[in-house]
């Protein structure tokens, strides 16, 4: 489902090659998900240098930059809804939830739609990379290492030889936490 | 992971819940009924039914509950227990032990509810009254000269079995036969009574038994019967050497759904023969059959039901495997109800609403679809098309368009429940309530046959059971004081349901004092939702709609007003989600009438569709009252609102373009068009851009996958896959309404403030809103006198200190912010002021419309001089990563350099050449002033048209504009904008006069600032005309002395730029090291754009 959609997509990649052909992929990444349930899939991005990762279980599918409808009167990260085959979905800017500065629409745009509480999301990002596999014992905890992401949206840290990949919890990717914005306000204080 | 009970727990539950209704309603009218056996009979049937799917599920001690309360009400049945005060509380008692099982396992936990309680008083009360239970006397039958009657059960529920009256002979016959060794038995067969030709069924039995043995009698005598008179039960007493199963075989006739016997035994009482009837058995049942039907010997019976399982009934159901039990089959009135409710199991699928739901959407979507189809058909229409072809082609349309729209009523009729069962369920609510507040009050429940969506039925409970409890608890006096005003004394509730036009209207009604609008004035004022001004102004229906605001229904209230409160607010809101309204109609000491109204159909609904710029909105045809237009002269402003005059009525507006956070696309000079739309007893203007016509639109909600937003309710796809947005025109209006509120509570006490304290202070104040640390101290403050400093002059002083040079173009913009909202913060204070003290207001009218001046500062700070220095040159030195930086920090602008097929090294190209031209022109200007010229990078965006003003910003300020179009090669204009002292003070230093004497720009001054803005224009379009080697022509300047709003808009009107986007280019000018003179512009149009992008590519 999510994972056809993704191989799909990937087809039609330009510039950053998925590992071995696409068949290739799609079969080892079975093998693997057969063979080893403590090997985890993340979906990755790359944003400001730093790549992040998006559990494959919780994608729904890929898209290219969709028309959005502005959505007034919500925070800034929400960049609008979009129609998903029926669907109306909210679009969130990963780079403004992010606090980063906001990025522009390339053709690497992407609209990873992922699933979080029940709620279909299309998160706004500038690319897709790849599609990570981790063994479970490769991931840490969240630690001071990623400056600029607040801890919410971290789960953990993934180690893949030389890289390190944001594992990203998607619960609060949807609202504004009152709580970080006194925290932050806090330590800007 | 939630408490579950497996598959079946949907269906349980739901059964569960009706059975409850049904219990808590038979009881309720036991209770004033106490001797009719048919609700007795009902609430066995229910209380069984629990008993037996409880079990079903797992839930045993639901299941041993409902068995205790089975016992009870047995004894109730047979007449051997009375219906006692302390048995209905019990039985109560345990009706709401079962809900709050339903309950928890509904919301998914594990049901924790102690029974053992309940259970044992239901024992004990049980026991108690058995021990009193008379023995049934054994009866048999009386000799043979008198018909035998059959015993007369207590409580017989039955009197439709036909009574077994038999005569001598039968009599003779029935001994005789035994005493050839045939058997006798008492057959009751039971027809189905949706059954045709009855009599048919019948004889076909009498025939079928005929051949297995002899019919002594039919009961009543089928022969002598036409079809019409066939009862539904007859009995057939029969003698046969055949066993049960031949009979059984017999009786098997279509829609024969039970078959009951009794062995009939002859004996020998006194001499004389007596018949003795054993015990009944079931032979045929569609149905689990329940054999509590009274037997000749009641002991006998007790004995049997032990020794013969499959009497017990909980067995006999397992055994049968029939979910659903009809108890008391043998009534005859039961019977007709379990007819039909059998037929209505048959004939009934239980669909889940999110399946009706999704179909609904879907055929919302085909409805909508196939309008796609009219907008194909005017286009064929249009073009010489075949005629018959469109023609042919419209019939197939419209045919399709019918069915379509026939699916969707069907559709949403299937999703029509019948208001009746959310109705009756209170009937308990209202007989606890009035006995927990000592009121006698009598609910009378009316047009239970209206149909509403089931998505309002599901919902409408909560908002009604808090209206019955205010009702109750505030609304009915206590009898005594109904007594004492001459009111009967049992106060009535009335709830009503009934359909009018397109909408449902739910009323609850009670005759009791009415609302207390004095109280609720006075709770109003205390609670800050209004003053008494506004109470003052208010009609009586505004003052009942404050008892909906939240917090206006806390504790305290209730015992403050008289009137209501609890969960008011909770009404508003769930009615509101369902579309609907809420209207207070209240007579003091007569009673008060809630009606809530909703929307017959929630999933579709004709709509409004308005523009906003670009964005489409749609506002639900239900809310809007009239659409006109106005012309912006029309519109006045009141305390800060801005209102029309309709037809003598004073219509307040709300600019949805503001709401929605975009520019309007309207210039000035067009008639907007005005939406109308009603709120409540509240009427609103929207202004939108255009009006785009009605459209039927399917309501997707947006708290599915988002969240609920404020403004919105909810979001519809249009024909073309495209997403619009439908306005909830309430949620809309209280938000403007709050923050109006807000604002204008700040704005007194701002005018307060301001009358107060010295005009000195409102000055200082207002330089404090710019955003600066260090205000200078000003002694004459604004009284014109001064003329060399500027207050953005001093505000970019002031900011430099705070920032590095390297922000120093970023700050500019911020600078350019805080420069228009001391304006905007001042205007309501001016408003507020302009009703009390004129002087004051005139003064700052003049503050406000004219910039602040601050005197010049003789002993200017020589650090801070120095410091502006450097901030400059570091700033210049930083120029070209500056541009690096602009390059690259993303805006929004990048879509629309895309889609103007520009990427981002052109825009720094074209920065590059900008930086070249604005060193230019500053150096031309500086030739011509004399003066040394600073300037800011040059700023380069792509903007939408409309964006421009909020870029430039300063719109509320007054500038001096010269603009010069562009013509040649390249098309365009130049504006060169000066602050307007700046511009005076240019003028006098072009013509040598002193500064002070240029107060307005006359004919000179404004050849001069042309002459100006041609030079440095000039120098900066030859550059680009150098770069792209294309011909650039400035054409005559033109000045506009007005706000910079305006010159703008002037600027885009007159020189027709059609296009939807603009390239900026944007440099601002100082001398003298830190005083603005203004900021240059250039905008070629779109294609220009494109040339010059073109050109200027390696």
């Amino acid at each position: 489902m999510g994972l056809e959609e993704l191989l799909e997509k990937q087809k039609n990649f330009h510039g950053v090659p998925i590992e071995g052909s696409e068949a290739g992929v799609r079969s080892k990444i079975d093998a693997e998900l057969m063979a080893d349930s403590s090997v985890m899939q993340f979906v990755s991005f790359l944003l400001e240098e730093v790549e992040f990762g998006i559990n494959i279980l919780s994608v729904h599918e890929i898209l290219r930059m969709p028309e959005i409808t502005r959505l007034p009167n919500t925070p800034d990260f929400i960049k609008g809804v979009i129609n998903l085959r029926g669907n109306v979905i909210p679009i969130v800017d990963v780079r403004i939830r992010f606090d980063f500065p906001s990025g522009q629409i390339t053709d690497l745009t992407r609209v990873i739609v992922v699933e979080t509480g029940e709620k279909l999301v299309g998160l706004l990002v500038d690319n897709v990379y790849q599609v990570v596999r981790l063994p479970e014992g490769n991931i840490d905890p969240p630690s001071d290492l990623i400056e600029g992401v607040s801890e919410e949206f971290i789960t953990g840290i993934g180690r893949m030889r030389d890289r390190l990949i944001v594992i990203l919890n998607l619960d609060n990717i949807l609202f504004s936490d009152e709580g970080r914005k006194a925290a932050l306000g806090e330590q800007a204080k | 992971m939630a408490f579950s009970l497996g598959e079946y727990q949907d269906i349980f539950l739901e059964e569960a819940d009706e059975q409850l209704q049904e219990l808590n309603q038979n009881l309720l009218e036991l209770e004033s009924r106490p001797n009719d056996s048919e609700i007795i009979n009902n609430i066995f049937r229910a209380a069984h039914s629990l008993k037996s799917s409880a079990a079903f599920v797992g839930l045993n001690d639901l299941s041993d509950l409902a068995h205790k309360m089975e016992n009870l009400l047995q004894g109730i049945r047979d007449g051997t227990m009375s219906v006692t005060r302390p048995v209905v509380q019990a039985l109560f008692k345990s009706f709401d032990v079962i809900n709050a099982v339903i309950s928890a396992v509904s919301s998914g936990n594990e049901p924790k509810v102690p029974m053992g309680g309940v259970i044992a008083e239901l024992q004990r009360i049980s026991e108690s009254e058995t021990d009193a239970k008379p023995a049934a006397p054994e009866k048999s039958a009386t000799p043979s000269a008198k018909p035998v009657e059959a015993p007369t059960r207590p409580a017989a529920p039955d009197e439709d079995v036909p009574k077994l009256v038999l005569s001598a002979d039968d009599m003779r016959a029935i001994r005789q036969g035994v005493d050839a060794g045939m058997l006798g038995y008492d057959v009751t067969v039971f027809i189905d009574p949706a059954a045709v030709m009855k009599w048919m069924k019948a004889q076909l039995v009498l025939n079928n038994i005929e051949k297995i043995g002899t019919v002594v009698r039919s009961i009543p005598d089928v022969e002598d019967l036409s079809e019409k008179q066939m009862p539904n039960v007859f009995k057939v007493i029969v003698l046969t050497d055949e066993n049960l199963d031949a009979i059984r075989a017999a009786c098997d006739v279509d829609l024969i759904y039970r078959v009951d016997l009794r062995d009939i035994a002859v004996s020998q009482v006194n001499g004389k023969t007596a018949l003795t009837f054993r015990e009944e058995q079931t032979l045929i049942s569609e149905k689990k059959e329940e054999q509590k039907k009274p037997v000749d010997v009641a002991a006998e019976a007790e004995e049997e039901e032990v020794v013969r399982p499959e009497e017990d009934e909980a067995e006999a159901e397992i055994e049968i495997g029939e979910e659903k039990d009809e108890d008391e089959a043998a009534h005859p009135e039961a019977v007709q109800r379990a007819e039909g409710s059998k037929g209505a199991i048959l004939k009934t699928v239980r669909v889940s609403i999110d399946k009706l739901d999704l179909l609904l959407n879907n055929v919302g979507e085909l409805v909508i679809a196939n309008s796609g189809f009219y907008r194909l058909y005017e286009d064929l229409r249009r073009r010489d098309m075949d005629k018959a072809l469109v023609n042919e082609f419209k019939n197939r349309m419209e045919q399709m368009s019918r069915i379509a729209k026939d699916l969707q009523s069907g559709i949403m009729k299937t999703r029509m429940v019948p208001i009746g069962q959310v109705l009756t369920r209170f009937k308990r609510l209202v007989r606890d309530l009035a006995m927990e507040f000592d009121k006698k009050v009598n609910l009378k429940i009316l047009g239970e046959e209206t149909e509403l969506d089931k998505k309002v039925i599901d919902s409408i409970g909560e908002p009604l059971m808090h209206l019955l409890r205010n009702a109750i608890d505030h609304g009915i006096e206590t009898a005594s004081e109904r007594v004492a005003m001459r009111k009967a004394e049992v106060a009535t509730i009335t709830l009503n349901a009934y359909q009018g036009g397109n909408q449902i209207f739910v009323e609850v009604a009670d005759d009791g004092r009415g609302l207390d609008i004095d109280s609720i004035k006075r709770k109003a004022m205390e609670k800050g939702l209004a003053t008494a001004e506004m109470i003052a102004s208010m009609d009586n229906e505004d003052i009942f709609n404050f008892i909906f605001a939240p917090g206006f229904s806390t504790a305290k209230v209730i015992t403050d007003i008289s009137g209501r409160g609890v969960g008011m607010n909770v009404v508003k809101e769930v009615v509101s989600e369902l579309n609907g309204n809420v209207a207070i109609e209240t007579e003091p000491g007569m009673g008060t009438r809630f009606v809530l109204s909703f929307p017959i159909t929630l999933a579709i609904i004709p709509a409004i569709m308005v523009k906003v710029n670009r964005e489409m909105y749609a506002i639900p045809l239900s809310d809007v009252i009239e659409t006109i237009k106005v012309a912006e002269s029309d519109i006045t402003t009141i305390e800060g609102h801005e209102v029309i005059n309709l037809r003598g009525e004073i219509l307040s507006l709300l600019r949805l373009n503001e709401f929605v956070a975009l520019d309007s696309a309207l210039g000035g000079n067009t008639r907007i068009p005005v939406v109308v739309v009603g709120y409540g007893n509240r009427k609103v203007g929207l202004l939108v851009d255009y009006l785009e016509g009605k459209q039927e639109i399917v309501i997707k909600s947006l708290e599915q996958n988002y969240a609920t937003v404020e403004g919105l309710a909810g979001a519809s796809i249009l024909g073309d896959g495209s997403i619009c947005l439908i306005l909830d025109i309430a949620s809309m209006i209280n938000k403007v309404i709050n923050d109006q509120d807000f604002l204008m509570r700040r704005d007194r006490k701002k005018a307060l403030d301001a009358r107060i304290d010295e005009i000195k202070e409102v000055s200082a104040e207002r330089i404090d809103l710019h955003g600066k640390t260090t205000a200078p101290k000003t002694d004459d403050g604004f009284s014109g006198g001064s003329r060399e400093a500027s207050a953005p002059a001093e505000s970019a002083r002031g900011d430099f200190k705070d920032y590095e040079p390297f922000s120093i173009s970023a700050q500019r913009v911020t600078d350019a912010k805080s420069a228009e909202k001391p304006v905007d913060a001042q205007r309501p204070v001016m408003a507020g002021i302009a009703k009390g003290d004129e002087p004051v207001a005139d003064l700052l009218t003049r503050v406000a419309a004219e910039p602040p001046r601050t005197a010049v500062d003789d002993d200017e700070d020589e650090e801070i001089k120095k410091r502006v220095q450097e901030t400059l040159d570091g700033f210049r030195q930083d120029l070209k990563d500056t541009i690096k930086t602009a390059a690259e920090s993303g805006t929004t602008d990048d879509h629309i350099m895309r889609s103007l097929g520009m990427t981002r090294e052109d825009l720094s190209r074209v920065q590059v050449v900008s930086n070249v031209g604005a060193a230019n022109a500053a150096e031309s200007l500086s030739k011509v002033l004399g003066k040394r010229i600073d300037l800011t990078i040059p700023e380069v965006r792509v903007l939408p048209i409309e964006k421009i003003p909020e870029f430039v910003g300063r719109i509320d300020n007054v500038f001096i504009g010269v603009y010069m179009p562009l013509t040649g090669d390249i098309r365009g204009t130049v504006l060169f904008s000066f602050i307007e002292e700046s511009g005076f003070e240019l003028i006098s230093l072009l013509y040598g006069k002193p500064v002070s004497d240029v107060k307005t720009i006359d004919e000179d001054g404004e050849s001069a600032l042309k002459e100006i803005t041609n030079i440095v224009g000039s120098s900066v379009v030859n550059v680009f005309s150098e770069k792209i080697n294309l011909a650039i022509k400035p054409t005559v300047p033109t000045v506009v002395h007005d706000f910079m709003q305006s010159i703008l808009d002037s600027m885009l009107v007159l020189h027709n730029i059609s296009n939807d986007y603009a390239l900026l280019m944007e440099t601002d000018f100082y001398y003298e090291d830190d005083k603005v003179i203004g900021n240059l512009l250039i905008l070629p149009d779109t294609e220009s754009l494109q040339v010059i992008v073109k050109k200027l590519r390696p």
